[in-house]
This record gives C-alpha cells, sequence and structure tokens, in this order.
C-alpha cells in the first residue's frame, strides 16, 4: 500500500483550513479532514478478479459568516487548493440566508485514538479468499457468488474548528462483502448478500457475521412459491433485515425530521413507543463497532446513550445544527445500534409463530412520515403452525413500523455484530403479508 | 485535460486505462425554509487500470499532478503483480472493441449563475410554496447540480473527454392528514448546469400548484387493495420499469452471476409491443437522462436493442464480460468517481414508443389502478422487481376517482412484460435517476405509458 501524503498531518490540514477561512472573511469555521487507504480484492467463485487500491484526502470546510452558512469541499490538501476552497466557501456563505443555529461547537478537544492495523495484511486477505473459494466448491457447489470483496481499510479523520476544538482518530477495519445466488440447471433464486467489518482480519470468510446461515437458507430457495393466500400474520425480522425497520424509526428520530414537524415519535420522548422487551442503546463509543467514530463533522465527541429503553423512548437523535433550532440538548450524530438480546433463539420464535413470514430481506419503497411500508418479501419463508413451509416469491408485506414497534411479541437472544450495528431477530404482528 | 493524458498516453504498453477524473457538485438544501446545506465540491484525482492476461489491477490517487499520474499507473501494475502471485487465473486477452476518441464538452453556452442567484432561485421556489400555501406542514426545495468531468486515455488508442452536467430541483411537499402527514415530490430542471434551468424559476410555479393540488389528493386518499391488478403506469414509471424489470436482469456481470435472463436470450419474454433499448449519446430523441459517447474502457457506446417487439436479443457488456460471452463490448462500462472502477452500468433505458393514446388505456380499464409518480426501485436475478409508488389513482370504469397513498408494486419482469397490452405513443424522460450498485451512478430513464397486470402491496 502506498502512502503518498502524511495521514497525521490531519489536524494541521483542518487547522490551517480554519485560518484561511477566517482570513478570506469567516466569522467562524470548521473543517473535517479525512484520509482513506482502501485495499481492496474483489473475487467470485474461481477468479479473484482485481486489487484495487485507493488513497482518498479531502477537506471539508464550514463557513459562517454574518450567521449564513457555506461549504465547500476538495481534494488534496495543497495550500492554493485550500486557499480557494475558503474563498469559494465565504461566497456561498455571503449569498445565504443568517440563521442564529449556525454556530460552531465549544468544547473540549481529544487526544487523537487508533484502532486497527496501520497496514493490510495482503497476503492472508487473499488466502482467507482462496480458501473461500475452496470451501463454496465443495460445500455449496450450486451457490454463485459474484462481485464480492474483501477489503481493508484505515481512515484518519482530523478536525478544527476556529473556537480552537480539535480532534484526531484512526480507525481501521476489515470489511467482508458477498452477493451471491443458487443455481441448479434452469432453476435460479433471488440474489443475497451480506456483509461485516471487524478490527481484526476474519480467519474465514464464512465466519463473516450472518453469511453461513445465509448460504443455507439460499440452498433452501430453488422452488418459492407465494404464500397461499393473503393474511394478516407475523413478520420475523432477521438479523439481516431488522435494520429495515430500526433505520425507519432512527430517521423518524433525527433532528432534521423534527424540525419538519412530522415526525411520529415528535412528542414521544419519555413515553411508550415500543413492546417492553425492546431496549435500543447508541454505542458510538465501543470498539467493537469499528465502522463508528468517536466524533461527528460538528466536531461533537460521541457518546453512548439510551434511545429505547423497556420501550420507553429516551433519546431523540439531536445533531448540533438541529439542538438550536429545536431548543435542545445536541449529541453527535454518530450511530452504532445496539439491541439487547431477548429469551428466544431464532428457532424458537419460528416454532411459536402462528402464521407469517421469515423476512430475509425487505425490497420496498422508502416508508413516508409516518413510517407506513409496503414491499416485496425477498429471501424469505412462509411459516404456519410454527413450522417453516417454504420459500416464497411474489409476496408482499405491508404495514407501519411505529406500530410494529408496538406489536413486537418477541426478541432474539443471537446478537449479530454487523460491524457498525449489533443486532437480532425481531419478531412482530399484525402486517399485511399478501400475493396476486 | 487531454493534453496531459497525450504526454501518457504512448507509453501505456500493456492494457492499461488512466483516467483524470472530477466530480464537480452544488448542493443547496432548504428544510422547512431553513437553509441546511449551502455549498460545492470538487472531488477528483488520477486511476489507472492494468491487466495483463490474469487480473486487473486498480489505484487511484487524489491528485493530478504528473506525480501522482506514474504513482497511479505503478501501483495498478504492482496491484496486477500481487494477484499474480497469490492467485494466478490465466484468461485470455481482453477484447478491444471500438476504440473511442473525441471531445464531449457539454459545459452551457450561457453565464453561469451565481452563489448568490443559485440560492436565490431556490428560495423564490421555497418563498412561493410558503406564500400561496400556507397551510402544508412542511416544504423542503433541494438543488442538487452534478457534473462528471473525465478525460479518458488507453493502451488500445482511446482518447477522450467529456463533461456531462446535470442540474435536479426537488421540492417535497408535506400535508397534515387526519391520520399524518403525507408527502409528494416532483423534479425539476435535468440534463445541463444550473443556467440551463434556473434563470427564471417562475415556470415551474404551474407545476409546483399542481403539485399541491396532489398533495391533497393524497391526504384524502385510500390505501391500494392488495393482490394483482390492471394498471396504467405512467410515462414515469415505465422508465423505471425498463430499469429495475429489465435492465438489471440483462446486465452481463450479473447474468454471470446467475440472472434468469441468461436462460432466454431468443425467445418471447414479453408481448410483441415490448421494445426495450439501452440508449448511448442522449438516446433517440436527444432528450435522454445523461450523455455517454465513449465508455470507461475506451469502447465507443453504442444502442443495444435488449428486448425487441418482445424478443430477448442481447445483453449490456463491459470488456470482461463480452469476453466471456464472446461478443463485441457494448460501451456499458461505467465508473462514478476517480477511485471507482468501470462497472456494467446502464446509460438511457427506455421502452419504445407504441401507438395507444392514455385516453384509451385509462377508458379500457374497469377496476384498477393509474400510478403516476415512482419512488426507488430493486431488480433481482429472477427478474422479480418491485418499485415504490408516490402517487397514483384508482380507476372505476375507465374513470379515475380517488388517489391512493403510498404503495409498492412487484411483479416477476418476464411473466409481467407478457400482460401488456398497450404502449402509449409518447416518450418522455425522467428529469434525474440514479442507479446504486456498488458505486451510484446517473442515469437516464425514459418510457411511454403501458398497461399491464401488476401486483400492488396494500392494507386494505
Amino acid at each position: 500500500m502506498t502512502t503518498v501524503l502524511d495521514a497525521t498531518a490531519g489536524v494541521d490540514v483542518a487547522s490551517y483550513a480554519v485560518d484561511a477561512a477566517r482570513q478570506a472573511g469567516a466569522d467562524d469555521a470548521q473543517v473535517l479532514h479525512v484520509y482513506d487507504e482502501l485495499f481492496e480484492v474483489t473475487y467470485d467463485n474461481t477468479d479473484v478478479g482485481m486489487v484495487r487500491t485507493t488513497v482518498d484526502d479531502q477537506v471539508s470546510l464550514t463557513v459562517f459568516v454574518g450567521g449564513a452558512k457555506g461549504t465547500s469541499a476538495l481534494t488534496g490538501r495543497s495550500h492554493d487548493l485550500i486557499n480557494q476552497a475558503a474563498a469559494e466557501a465565504v461566497a456561498a456563505a455571503r449569498a445565504g440566508v443568517a440563521d442564529p443555529a449556525n454556530q460552531v461547537y465549544e468544547g473540549e478537544s481529544s487526544a487523537l485514538v487508533e484502532l486497527g492495523d496501520a497496514e493490510p495484511q495482503q497476503e492472508v486477505m487473499i488466502d482467507t479468499i482462496v480458501r473461500h473459494q475452496a470451501f463454496m466448491a465443495e460445500r455449496f457447489p450450486k451457490i454463485i457468488i459474484r462481485d464480492s470483496t474483501y477489503e481493508f481499510r484505515n481512515r484518519w479523520r482530523s478536525f478544527a474548528n476556529s473556537a480552537g476544538v480539535t480532534h484526531q482518530a484512526r480507525r481501521a477495519s476489515y470489511s467482508s462483502s458477498t452477493i451471491f445466488s443458487g443455481r441448479d440447471g434452469e432453476r435460479t433464486t433471488s440474489f443475497n448478500y451480506t456483509g461485516a467489518s471487524s478490527v481484526t482480519p476474519f480467519g474465514e470468510i464464512r465466519d463473516a457475521a450472518t453469511l453461513l446461515r445465509l448460504l443455507g437458507d439460499t440452498m433452501a430457495s430453488f422452488d418459492p412459491k407465494p404464500v397461499p393466500a393473503t393474511f394478516v400474520g407475523d413478520v420475523i425480522f432477521t438479523p439481516d433485515s431488522v435494520t429495515t425497520l430500526l433505520n425507519s424509526v432512527f430517521t423518524a428520530l433525527t433532528g432534521l425530521v423534527l424540525i419538519r414537524g412530522t415526525s411520529p415519535f415528535q412528542e414521544s420522548l419519555g413515553k411508550v413507543i415500543a413492546d417492553p422487551r425492546l431496549t435500543i442503546t447508541n454505542r458510538p463509543c465501543s470498539p467493537e463497532f469499528p465502522l463508528s467514530a468517536t466524533f461527528d463533522g460538528f466536531g461533537l465527541p460521541s457518546e453512548d446513550m439510551p434511545i429505547i429503553t423497556n420501550g420507553v423512548l429516551e433519546n431523540h437523535l439531536v445533531d448540533w445544527y438541529s439542538s438550536h433550532k429545536l431548543g435542545r440538548k445536541a449529541n453527535a450524530s454518530v450511530y452504532s445500534i445496539d439491541v439487547d438480546a431477548g429469551d428466544q433463539s431464532l428457532d424458537d420464535i419460528i416454532a411459536n409463530t402462528e402464521r407469517g413470514i421469515v423476512l430475509g430481506r425487505f425490497s420496498g419503497g422508502q416508508p413516508n412520515q409516518q413510517l407506513d411500508f409496503s414491499g416485496v418479501a425477498k429471501n424469505s419463508f412462509y411459516v404456519e403452525d410454527g413450522k417453516v413451509q417454504h420459500p416464497v416469491n411474489e409476496t408482499m408485506i405491508a404495514g407501519n413500523f411505529a406500530q410494529m414497534l408496538q406489536s413486537i411479541r418477541a426478541i432474539g437472544s443471537e446478537k449479530v455484530n454487523f460491524g457498525d450495528d449489533a443486532v437480532t431477530a425481531i419478531a412482530a404482528s399484525g402486517v399485511t403479508i399478501s400475493t396476486k | 485535460m487531454l493534453d496531459q493524458l497525450e504526454r501518457y498516453a504512448s507509453h501505456l504498453d500493456h492494457y492499461t486505462e488512466l483516467r483524470l477524473h472530477t466530480n464537480h457538485t452544488k448542493t443547496i438544501a432548504l428544510v422547512g425554509g431553513n437553509v441546511v446545506s449551502n455549498g460545492a465540491s470538487s472531488r477528483g484525482g488520477v486511476s489507472a487500470r492494468t491487466y495483463d492476461d490474469r487480473a486487473f489491477g486498480f489505484a487511484s490517487f487524489p491528485s493530478m499532478s504528473d506525480d501522482a499520474i506514474p504513482g497511479a499507473l505503478k501501483s495498478a501494475g504492482g496491484n496486477t503483480a500481487l494477484l499474480q502471485r497469490r492467485a494466478p487465473m490465466g484468461k485470455g486477452d481482453l477484447p478491444v472493441g471500438t476504440v473511442g476518441k473525441g471531445v464531449f464538452d457539454y459545459h452551457s453556452t450561457k453565464a453561469p449563475l451565481t452563489d448568490a442567484e443559485q440560492l436565490d432561485a431556490v428560495r423564490a421556489v421555497d418563498e412561493y410554496l410558503r406564500a400561496t400555501y400556507p397551510d402544508l406542514a412542511n416544504i423542503d426545495v433541494n438543488l442538487s447540480f452534478l457534473a462528471m468531468e473525465k478525460g479518458l486515455a488507453t493502451s488500445a488508442g482511446a482518447l477522450t473527454y467529456s463533461y456531462i452536467p446535470r442540474t435536479i430541483l426537488t421540492v417535497r411537499l408535506a400535508f397534515m392528514a387526519d391520520d399524518g402527514a403525507v408527502e409528494v415530490y416532483d423534479s425539476f430542471g435535468g440534463f445541463g448546469d444550473p443556467q440551463e434551468h434556473l434563470t427564471d424559476v417562475s415556470e415551474f410555479f404551474p407545476d409546483l400548484d399542481e403539485l399541491y393540488k396532489r398533495v391533497r389528493e393524497k391526504a384524502d386518499g385510500v390505501f391500494a387493495k392488495p393482490g394483482e391488478h390492471d394498471v396504467i403506469m405512467h410515462s414515469r414509471l415505465a422508465g423505471i420499469l425498463a430499469h429495475e424489470a429489465i435492465g438489471h436482469t440483462c446486465e452481463a456481470d450479473l447474468v454471470l452471476g446467475g440472472s434468469i435472463a441468461g436462460d432466454h436470450v431468443g425467445e418471447m419474454v414479453a408481448s410483441e409491443k415490448v421494445t426495450l433499448v439501452d440508449y448511448a449519446e442522449r438516446g433517440p430523441d436527444g432528450n435522454g437522462g445523461i450523455a455517454i459517447h465513449v465508455d470507461d474502457e475506451g469502447v465507443e457506446c453504442r444502442d443495444v436493442t435488449i428486448i425487441e417487439n418482445g424478443v430477448l436479443k442481447t445483453f449490456l457488456h463491459n470488456k470482461e464480460t463480452a469476453r466471456e460471452f464472446d461478443v463485441e463490448p457494448t460501451g456499458n462500462a461505467r465508473a462514478y468517481a476517480f477511485d471507482d472502477e468501470p462497472l456494467v452500468r446502464m446509460r438511457n433505458t427506455s421502452i419504445a414508443p407504441g401507438t395507444d393514446t392514455l385516453d384509451e388505456m385509462i377508458a379500457s380499464v374497469d377496476h384498477g389502478y393509474y400510478l403516476t409518480r415512482p419512488t426507488n426501485g430493486q431488480a433481482d436475478g429472477t427478474s422479480e422487481f418491485m418499485f415504490g409508488i408516490g402517487m397514483g389513482y384508482e380507476i372505476e370504469n375507465g374513470k379515475i376517482t380517488r388517489a391512493i397513498r403510498d404503495t409498492t408494486i412487484s411483479g416477476v419482469a418476464f411473466d409481467m412484460l407478457k400482460t401488456v397490452t398497450h404502449v402509449s405513443d409518447e416518450l418522455t424522460w425522467g428529469k434525474g435517476g440514479m442507479c446504486g450498485k456498488k458505486q451510484m451512478i446517473p442515469v437516464g430513464m425514459g418510457g411511454p405509458a403501458v398497461k399491464c397486470r401488476i401486483t400492488i402491496g396494500g392494507r386494505s
């Protein structure tokens, strides 16, 4: 891996950019510098097709002039380029609109935090892929893997603002992304995919999060059929699909949605919004989440905090800007969802299901502001009388994510850490499951 | 940019693509009247990709200096050598295709708008809506400009420069219905620099008035009935239908990955009324959503007729898949950013217009739906697809009745396309369109209105 620039100089680059913005006429400025090195290997069943290395060096300036905001971002760190970007950001701000919520963060600086390898274990990674190809040929010869990647990313993030706040952090991670489908003569299955990140290399690709289970599910999916009839039943979100539910809920808790005034959780702080078995914590500070961050783009340090505890909404996700618009306490806009494990295995949840589906993946339209959703159940299975009956196709689900939080009937006991979130299976009732 | 590339072009002895690439963006976002985004970015650098009979090596650096370019070439070669040592394959040479050359510069000839003029245009739209329709619960106005500027030289002799701009103004309205907020959106602008679209935004006001009517109708709307129905898809949906239902299924890399399309070349997969083309350049009428003349492997782009009168003809190729299928590459290899490798991507994808009129088509439906505005979409190797519906209406006895709330439609493309009975006589291109497949990339999606049977998700 070729390092062409001094990665450790990020705070100096950011501080120079803050000064350049002030000299260009900014009242205040904040700058995020990201230096990123990637080593990525692309492979399929038989070929290791490409090694891709990239270096990125981005400076993002936000300036305030008379309370109006302007931004500019560039690749590179030369003083000429930064001076030009600072002038462009100031020009944008001068054309802008004053907003008292536009302020730089005033708080404590932090010392450098580092996590993970400084260099990729290149040959170990390629050898791991070659072993995985052999494993797939032996155990899953009817599964086609395509455009899958195993990567190492080393990222330095540095921050400075005109209030004298500085931060710097380096986080490195290994990530596996696998895309696959089953093929047996003219029979084919839906595409499926999963990915995971880890601070250390994966011993075997198949050990990355849920891959081995999903490969087995794909082998069981060659003869899908629609659910027998339209009905209202249970949806069992697997760890791979549960972020469909959780991310939609989290979006509705964010500051910008609260500013719009359209969130179904607008007035829900301290109130019950979910079944009491549900507890979700934001844990961006945990070293178990290499894809998280120790500070956000405003310079706020990340902090762990409860979001939903025993079904009660404890915190909205209010970033620095939104906090001033809403008159609320700010928290860093860095999120790593950690769901408390429940007391039933996925197999137990299925055994306790009268009628519903195990949802492997949701292919759906964007939920609306009220969190109404509808979409196709992909990589999914029909469940009746506590047993998986068959894989499904041409089956749709529709409901409301906010209502589903209230109708949760089981939380899975097997937590999966994907590197950004750690989640479990969640089963909820009252979903319309339809066929054509 | 071309001068710089020419200095290196004659020294590219092994298979090499050398690309200088910058994405220029401008974003202004008003959320509830607040300017939450106001700025520009310029993200660029050099990339090199090499191939030597066994594997690709790719490397990129965030600079176009005369230090960075040799560095990228050397690193790419080193990456190929690493694979040769650890995982040799030996797959043979890549086909050359028709070598592309030329300058394709779509800079506007009009004077550029200043930062203040662009922000004023966005605020004018916001202020018009705020003053005219004070009962709206929320108004978001978002300006998104992207220009992809690329220079490419290859060892096969390609040498080309392009500047491809697109300006999209998206307006999203929320109205508080009895059961909560409902939203609709519309997009304005399209291909070209901001000065091509934002000089007089009052031209958009009649369409904004219509958009307000739509959100009021939707607030009083009903949930669609789940199940299979007769459906008229507005031309706005036909583009995403072409893209999601067929286009992805016929990308040759996905065919190699198991897509069911691989089994059906030469077969009737659709009604004979359906002809579907992925167009190069700016499409058949010069109004496609993007422009592409030479792809990022240096191949001259050509139109690809995927389905002709219902028969599946061929797939979309880059050089690697063209070698696997023993055909010529079609110019579908595209990369989004300087540090991205080219992938098989669609360009301007459209169902060809037919001879029916929209009014006749609606009148032919006893009970069904008229779907007018899509949201997102996804495809699958089984040809099962979905896309979200942001606006639509019930049809009863040939007449449009109540609006419906957000829903999703799905189907198996190679079954659903056989149910197409009507194709309207107009070709309309969407204003925007981004496709995600490892990388995001702008695409053009267009088509006529289509009548078919399709499955709707719903709760009633």
